[in-house]
């Protein structure tokens, strides 16, 4: 098959130029049009459903609204998780899927069983909403709005209803959420004592309110020419109108809803704040579209932005319209990736020069590197993955080999052609390249899906790693495909149709021919002292592996984004204005340092958003100026030193993609969790309480935590029964009441214009300022007479849950700790022994043992499994090319001595292995893996093919031979990734920093194992034989 | 030597090799170990201490500033409890019409007594010509018997009218305004010239009073405030309140006219001296208020205050905090929040 396409390019050089140029000018065009991020789709399928139940208890919120929602999502096929969690007025679950499902397929699904649920939900809560699906990062840009002339209510009427549904009708644009201002409602603000005193109750108000602002269709009247259509109006559509509606007429006169109520335009009780500046305002968070492209969103919310600037400023609008902006990391941390990528061609381009001292040759090869990249770029944009630092990284990782393969090809079939001149009658040179093409190729072809094979552990690594990394395996496979591709179809059709006819420098290039004179001295030199050299080696791979138990792992590098997030948390129960006023201060603070640029502060949740914060919660978007990576590193130390100095808050500061990353993680981070299922909550807390007891004591345990928010301030209205009974009440009439009166009840909506606000009847906020007051609310029973709350309930304070957790449709409470000083599993055999003699659990409470450890050793043995079966697939390959175990053998004790370098790379950087750094090593290993079956291909080559008897002359000519590609291949790499290892820490070279430092590492030894090592090795134990002896080697197989 | 020569240089670039990586692995772990406490949340050490029991907060000058908690003096304040009752301003119709049933009763009484008086007269000058040698008839006689006897029932009829009316007075106006009209007091007079409106006042449901003050503020329809005197307890109860009900009277208003519903301030109770405690000090924990009086320079003691009397804007307290203590009065909640700051999760 391969003399088959080889030799149709050959006879096609025409056609394959030609579609070789369509296909990069193609490539180019995808280019300018991909998507560009920094990271590719990350988050796992996940469905995220709210409900929204206003005035519900985190109690009421779990037995009422999440318990019967995971009831009905419980059984959809592909959940992997289920977990919820309940907080006052609001339930949220996250369904995850397993990974590799259509997320539209889950929503769909999930949506089904929605809608089978929606009319059970109690009475005023909202139908559950699943969060619009987003992008894994999904904000794509925070923008702030503050006014000194209009009120926080006008400002948020703005921001609702010009600026967000603007930015809604922005293509890619998925949701805004937006947090600040007041929400304008028009409210009926009953006032107790006017009830009494026109005897009226609550429940009174509420109809005629209901019923002031009912809409109603009319229909039509149709006659023999026309259809006219009936238009009904009349409804209340101001305060004043509804003031004026009569409730009951008493002697003759009419009561008001303005005599027993003020009718006006006020807030809707908040669930959020935000201040700008440190000045309140309103801050709007756009999320794209799943899949969308940040930076074309951002540009496009961008320029809507600008159409709208002129009317808010006229309204007296300041916008602060980068508040965050995401793509300004995502542009410098492409650019970066781009320049490192840029100067390692050019460095590729001068290395080629020197190696092969011959403009054609090298523009041959170098062909090959746009060539296969774009292709790979393509195959990368119709998958559906964005370009992004792990694609490029995987790019740029493969420009060695991509260069190796062209090179390989272009070095036989110069040597063949130069061979075939001196010949009397030379063969035609299409023959002459097709043989030599052909001649080097199986060999390429094994080790290229040898290659390929060593990244299968890398493409199936599970969770977030593997959905970061797996685009870089991708990235790299294809470029390696399509190098091989080219090599096959390009190269030698370049080959042909450039050196084909020309006279050939019969001279080698002068660097080789310097490398050579010293190479093979220093070859012999170790041929002659193989022990020293392999003890030496050995005791060199000893020295690496003893710099192992120095190396810890971590799963992400610290981000350079140029912008902080900054939690505040208090204690539960800590009330929104509380939080706002810490938050000026902190941001006044936090304004004084040299390296801020804007700090923005939202408190509490808003409707839809991404994350549930309860009021005690805050975060500040914080924005740097521009800065060097070292002044970023100190300004984090300054907001640090800032923030400690602020009592009754913990403050915890993360980048805003290592916090989605960690968001997606799911559940705790610490080592070991022991997560209590049980029914009774306070049991549930007490022997969380006895478990974490029992867990300090044992040896090793570190920072034992209950992982519950202390409890919030609670008031609670318990109705005697009896009471209410005697005094001819009915008990939901009692509670409806009580959420009338402190919640607010929706009565109707007016509109104006497009606008919608809600018209509420609440008690006049007078009226509900302190405790106090509940206990003295008046009720009417049917009779008509009044009696206070306090004489139909007992009304107590005391501390209630702020949240209500769930997992598996389950309650749940965890106990986390970290294990210092001692490994882990016996740790946890030792906690389940303890736990298991001293804790008694009743009936239907069970305990499991989990944890990022527990996570961690099933994602290592995932690696293991998935590594040995990509071994056993490697060690398949290699038989089938070189049918001798000797070789095979040689090829594989080789590997560790290649990868020492790299450990001891990792060892000299700090010694911490993350993700990056053990791609670094895959990649080692498929380089080492591809020179050393290049080498004893070669190898077998020279002793089946051309006829050599196996010796050190043999052994020497072969190396010498092999000199030239391997140093290139090494010296292309090495230069490629040079420019990411030196600027390892910078925006978006963090992740690929560390693997670049593992390569260039690596490659050292490496080359010197394939150089110095592998002869030496092959000619003590490699057999060789000649064909006629005993036919052996790839080459014939393919070839016949 | 050649060759010692050579192994040491070896052995020199060796150790200088390894030398070098162990450098750069203790800068890199110097710079790791920032990089992951950079990672850690921000937790300061903990500022609470315990002294005697009583939990402490204690801050720098700097904190204090930075964080803006504000503290403030405690006034010394007298305080009485207010009630607040519902009033209706009465008709006064029944009562007018029960005064004149009053007066033509006695009238009616007087009636009778002069009749009663002439019969028994008359009766009492036959009686002795009968008695003598019978100068009159039996007839007359006993016509004159009877006759006093009627009159002597009428007359107890007459009297029993206005008893009757008296107890109807009392049970359905109470003692004190009965004896006004049985006494033409001119209290009655100015409520009937409507110089003055009566009151009907009644508690909350569920408040008790032994005695009701003897003045009370009413809020006027227009929203002002007159006094208004006790005029007694209230024989009966508003229906729609049940609670107990006092009668007052105030000079008439153009905000207080028959059948309006007001709203009456009682002051009830004795006069206490405290302190009065205002809300955005207090905060709330474990079922309990608590408020931190400061001690010292940036020391903040956690106090336990009783919220049994609400007074407008705060409580009123007698105990636990006196005059004069500084406690704070904004950023409460912080302090509270700095005690269980060790178990706030932040950034999970």
């Amino acid at each position: 098959m391969l003399t088959a396409i080889v030799s149709f390019s050959l006879r096609f050089r025409g056609v394959i130029i030609a579609l070789s140029c369509i296909l990069a000018g193609y490539g180019l065009y995808t280019l300018s049009q991909a998507k560009y991020d920094v990271f590719p789709e990350f988050a796992p399928p996940q469905v995220v459903i709210q409900t929204e139940a206003p005035g519900l208890s985190p109690e009421q919120v779990e037995a009422l609204v999440t318990q019967p929602i995971e009831n009905s999502i419980n059984g959809v096929p592909g959940i992997e998780s289920l977990r919820s969690g309940s907080i006052q007025g609001l339930s949220f679950i996250t369904v995850t899927f397993h990974p590799g499902s259509d997320i539209y397929r889950d929503r769909q699904v999930v949506s089904e069983r929605l809608s089978t649920i929606a009319g059970k939900l109690p009475q005023g809560v909202k139908a559950p909403v699943m969060t619009p699906l987003t992008s894994s990062t999904s904000v794509v840009l925070a923008l702030g709005l503050t006014s000194d002339k209009l009120s926080p209510m006008e400002l948020r009427t703005i921001a609702d209803w010009t600026v967000k549904q603007r930015l809604l009708s922005v293509p890619g644009v998925a949701k805004v959420a937006v947090f600040g201002g007041e929400v304008k409602q028009f409210q009926i603000q009953v006032r107790p004592d006017r009830l009494i005193k026109y005897n009226l109750g609550i429940g009174d108000v509420l109809a005629v309110a209901r019923r002031a602002t009912g809409i109603r269709g009319a229909g039509f009247i149709d006659d023999q020419n026309q259809r006219i259509m009936l238009q009904t109006e009349g409804q209340s559509l101001t305060p004043q109108q509804l003031a004026q509606t009569v409730i009951v007429h008493q002697n003759g006169a009419g009561v008001t809803l303005g005599d027993v109520a003020r009718v006006l335009e006020a807030p809707e009780p908040p669930i959020g704040a935000a201040a700008i500046m440190g000045h309140p305002g309103v801050l709007l968070m756009v999320s794209a579209q799943y899949g969308a492209n940040t930076l074309e969103v951002t540009q496009k919310v961008e320029q809507a932005l600008k159409g709208l600037r002129p009317t808010l400023s006229a309204q007296g609008v300041a916008l602060y319209p980068d508040i965050f902006r995401p793509a300004n990391f995502i542009l410098t941390a492409i650019r970066n990736m781009e320049s490192s990528l840029l100067m390692g061609a050019g460095l590729v381009v001068i290395v080629l020069l020197l190696f092969l001292f011959n403009l054609r040759t090298a523009a041959i090869s170098v062909t090959a590197i746009p060539l296969s990249l774009l292709t790979a770029v393509m195959v990368l944009e119709r998958l559906g993955f964005s370009l992004n630092t792990l694609t490029l990284g995987g790019l740029a990782i493969a420009i060695g080999e991509v260069v190796d393969d062209a090179i390989i090809d272009v070095e036989n079939i110069l040597r063949r052609l130069r061979e075939n001149r001196r010949i009397e009658n030379p063969r035609p040179a299409f023959r002459v390249v097709l043989d030599a093409s052909l001649e080097v190729r199986s060999a390429v072809v094994y080790a290229t899906f040898a290659v390929a094979m060593v990244f299968i552990p890398v493409l199936t690594m599970t969770g977030v790693a593997g959905r970061l990394f797996s685009p870089l395996g991708i990235a790299y496979i294809t470029a390696v495909l399509a190098s091989l591709l080219v090599a096959l179809t390009v190269t030698p059709a370049l080959c042909l149709l450039i050196l084909g006819r020309r006279a050939l420098q019969e001279k080698e290039p002068p660097v080789a021919q310097w490398l050579k004179a010293r190479y093979r001295p220093l070859l012999l030199g170790v041929e002659q002292h193989p022990g020293a050299v392999i003890g030496g080696v050995v005791l060199f791979t000893i020295a690496g592996l003893a710099a192992l138990p120095f190396i810890g792992g971590g799963f992400l590098p610290e981000l350079q984004e140029g912008h902080f997030i900054v939690h505040m948390s208090a204690v539960p129960g800590t009330s929104l204005q509380e939080s706002m006023r810490l938050g000026r201060q902190v941001t006044f603070e936090l304004l004084k340092t040299p390296y801020i640029r804007s700090v923005a502060q939202r408190a509490g949740r808003a409707e839809k958003a991404d994350d549930i914060m309860g009021t005690q919660d805050s975060e500040f978007e914080v924005d740097l100026k521009p800065m060097s990576d070292q002044q970023a590193e100190s300004a984090q130390s300054d907001i640090r030193r800032v923030l400690a100095q602020f009592p009754g808050v913990n403050f915890a500061i993360k980048t805003f993609l290592t916090e989605r990353i960690e968001e997606t993680l799911s559940g705790y981070t610490a080592s070991v969790v022991i997560n209590i299922f049980g029914n009774d909550l306070d049991l549930l807390d007490r022997k969380a309480r006895e478990i974490a007891g029992i867990l300090s004591k044992i040896p090793g345990a570190a920072d034992v935590n209950i992982q519950s928010p202390p409890g919030t301030p609670q008031l609670i209205v318990r109705l005697r029964e009896d009471d209410v009974k005697r005094r001819g009440f009915d008990p939901v009439d009692v509670l409806d009441a009580i959420q009338t009166a402190y919640q607010g009840d929706v009565v109707g909506q007016i509109y104006d214009g497009n606008r919608v606000f809600d018209v509420s009847v609440i008690l006049a906020p007078e009226n509900r300022k302190t405790i106090a007051d509940i206990g003295a609310l008046p009720l009417r029973n049917p009779a008509g007479t009044y009696v206070n709350l306090k004489q139909l309930a007992d009304i107590y304070e005391t501390s209630g849950r702020y949240v209500v957790l769930h997992q598996g449709a389950g309650r749940v409470q965890a106990v986390t700790c970290n294990v210092a000083g001692r490994n882990i599993n016996s740790f946890v055999k030792q906690a389940g022994r303890e736990i298991g003699a001293r804790v008694s659990l009743p009936a239907g409470m069970y305990l499991e043992f989990g944890g990022a450890a527990a996570a961690q050793a099933r994602s290592r043995r995932d690696l293991l499994v998935h590594s040995l079966i990509a071994g056993l697939g490697i060690i398949m390959l290699l038989s089938i090319l070189m049918k001798n175990a000797r070789n095979l053998l040689l090829v594989l004790v080789n590997l560790p001595f290649a990868l020492v370098g790299g450990v001891l790379a990792v060892f000299a950087s700090g010694g911490l292995l993350s993700i990056g750094a053990l791609v670094g090593f895959v990649t080692l290993f498929g380089i080492t893996l591809r020179n050393s079956i290049m080498m004893i291909s070669h190898y077998e080559h020279l002793v089946s093919i051309e006829g050599l008897s196996w010796g050190p002359e043999a052994a020497v000519r072969g190396a010498s031979e092999r000199l030239a590609p391997i140093l290139m291949t090494a010296s292309v790499t090495a230069l490629g990734l040079l420019p990411l290892a030196i600027g390892s820490g910078a925006p978006g070279r963090e992740i690929e920093g560390p693997m670049a430092i593992v390569i260039l590492g690596g490659l050292v030894t490496s080359t010197a194992l394939n150089l110095l090592i592998l002869p030496a090795l092959a000619l003590r134990y490699g057999k060789f034989e000649k064909e006629g002896e005993k036919p052996i080697g790839g080459l014939n197989v393919t070839q016949s | 030597m050649k060759l010692n020569k050579k192994s040491l240089m070896v052995v020199i670039v060796l150790i200088g090799v390894s030398a070098l990586l162990i450098w750069a692995f203790m800068g890199g772990r110097r710079e790791m170990a920032k990089e992951q406490e950079r990672e850690q949340p921000v937790k300061a050490p903990s500022r609470v201490s315990i002294v005697d029991g009583e939990s402490v907060v204690t801050l720098s000058r700097t904190e204090e500033l930075k964080s803006g908690i504000a503290v403030a003096p405690l006034q010394p304040v007298s305080h009485q409890a207010e009630i607040k009752a519902y009033g209706t301003v009465m008709e006064l119709q029944n009562l007018v019409d029960l005064y004149n049933s009053y007066v033509s009763a006695k009238a009616q009484v007087k009636k009778t007594e002069a009749s009663l008086d002439a019969s028994r007269r008359e009766y009492e000058r036959l009686k002795p010509l009968h008695e003598n040698n019978r100068n009159i008839s039996d007839k007359t006689f006993q016509a004159a018997e009877a006759a006093w006897r009627s009159n002597e029932a009428d007359a107890h009829a007459a009297q029993a009218a206005v008893h009757a009316i008296e107890a109807t007075l009392r049970q359905r106006w109470g003692v004190v305004i009965a004896g006004w009209l049985i006494e033409k007091s001119p209290a009655f007079a100015r409520l009937i010239q409507q110089q003055e409106v009566l009151l009907q006042t009644t508690l909350p449901p569920d408040t008790h009073l032994a005695s009701a003050p003897r003045t009370a503020m009413v809020q006027t329809a227009d929203s002002k405030l007159v006094s208004a005197k006790l005029v007694s307890r209230s024989p009966h109860t508003d229906p729609r309140i049940q609670g107990m009900g006092f009668f007052y009277v105030a000079s008439t208003q153009p905000g207080l006219l028959p059948g309006m519903n007001v709203i009456v301030y009682l002051q009830a109770g004795s006069r206490y001296q405290g302190v009065v405690v205002p809300a955005p000090a207090v905060v709330w924990q474990q079922g309990k208020a608590w408020v931190y009086v400061q001690k010292g320079t940036g020391q903040f003691i956690r106090r336990e205050i009783s919220t049994e009397t609400p007074v407008k804007d705060g409580w009123f307290v007698l105990k636990g905090i006196t005059a004069g203590d500084r406690i704070v009065v904004k950023g409460s909640q912080l302090l509270m929040s700095e005690e269980s700051r060790s178990q706030i999760q932040v950034g999970d």
